[in-house]
């Protein structure tokens, strides 16, 4: 495989490996694309322009209608933990601005608000926000941006960025926290606290915000990775268990994903984890 | 003064009583299509069947679409060709 392709979008660094030049540039540009639409820092998105006409029925692009009906299929199939409806969370406990732009502020988070992805009203061109409410999508459209994006290549490669990964053909995968697996099929996705965190009045804030407070989860996990049959799948479920404490290693086993949990130091593998590792294992 | 006589009497009864039932005969003709026609044309009743408002099908489908299945993992063999962060 050639030397891995890589650029700056959506706020981390998205690496390409595998495919012709001009697929890559196809890659970038397609993150380009999503990041103009879904930004919610540059002021002509369309999330942004969505966002403002709050309370009247606003038409939307194809691409916009088809990423908000996934984000609330994932609301309803995590039982409204990964919610689209949480930009004012975010906006609450200070992440108002680019990531790279975050400086510690003396002032206390103000109180967010509890999700609320059932009163969305949409269809594939028009969308209803109550007033107030504010979308922020980007709990999905990374991921999206992922699956999306290694489609492009004609033949094996991958495509990752920040802690989302899809891969087509076998792939070892270094994880964060320590140790590598092999992705055979499918996405890997990691969520967690560890990177996107900064001060407010002296304490500590982070991006995944819970829907049921509208604050940043207290989560037991510092991070959280799934395997899915695509990364979108991956990055729902992991931010979902990673939502769900304690309960998010069963969760996962409920629902048939392989998971590894991180707490600090403390690595806890779910059953359908470690039987993957294993049978692997059984079998050569 | 004249009185009817008896043979006259009952032919205008009967014509009274044919004319009762011709004239109640009408008004039930005419109910019942000015309750058809109504029921064709009146605003609020609806000429079909009414159908649920659907969503387009392409909308439908990524709504309906199962977004939690599992990936294949296995232990690693080689080095890692990518190192992952977090989200």
């Amino acid at each position: 495989m050639t030397e891995a392709f890589r650029f700056a979008a959506m706020g981390c660094e998205v690496v390409v490996g595998g495919g012709t030049d001009a697929e890559r540039v196809a890659v970038r540009e397609l993150f380009d694309a999503r990041e103009r639409v879904f930004s919610r820092f540059l002021a002509g998105s369309e999330l942004n322009r969505v966002n403002a006409a709050a309370g009247v029925p606003t038409r939307i692009s194809s691409l916009f209608g088809r990423t908000l009906a996934v984000a609330l299929a994932a609301a309803a199939q995590t039982d409204g933990l990964v919610d689209p409806t949480l930009g004012r969370g975010l906006e609450a406990a200070g992440y108002d601005r680019d990531f790279a732009l975050l400086e510690p502020d003396l002032r206390l988070p103000r109180a967010g608000e509890p999700g609320a992805w059932r009163s969305v009203g949409c269809d594939e061109r028009l969308v209803w926000l109550p007033r107030g409410l504010k979308l922020d999508l980007n709990g999905i459209v990374k991921s999206l941006a992922v699956d999306d994006a290694l489609a492009l290549l004609g033949g094996p490669g991958f495509v990752s960025a920040g802690g989302d990964l899809a891969a087509r053909g076998e792939l070892d995968v270094a994880l964060p926290g320590g140790g590598s697996v092999r992705l055979v099929l499918g996405g890997l996705a990691t969520s967690g606290t560890v990177e996107r965190r900064w001060l407010r009045a002296g304490r500590a804030q982070h991006h995944l915000i819970d829907p049921r407070s509208g604050r940043p989860s207290d989560s037991s996990w510092s991070q959280v990775t799934v395997a899915g049959a695509t990364c979108l799948a991956a990055d729902i479920a992991a931010k979902a268990a990673f939502l769900l404490g304690e309960r998010g290693p069963e969760w996962l086993d409920a629902q048939g994903l392989p998971g590894r949990f991180l707490a600090g130091e403390e690595e806890v593998l779910n059953e359908g984890w470690r039987r993957s590792l294993e049978l692997e294992v059984a079998c050569t | 003064m004249s009185t009817l006589s008896p043979s006259r009497l009952a032919p205008a009864r009967r014509r009274a009583d044919l004319a009762k039932t011709g004239l109640a005969a009408a008004g039930l003709v005419l109910f019942g299509a000015a309750m058809i026609l109504a029921r064709l044309q009146a605003p609020g009743h609806t000429r079909h069947a009414p159908q649920a408002l659907a969503a387009p099908p392409g909308f439908v489908k990524a709504v309906r679409e199962n977004l939690l299945q599992a990936g294949l993992i296995a232990p690693a063999q080689d080095a890692p060709s990518i190192a992952t962060s977090v989200s």
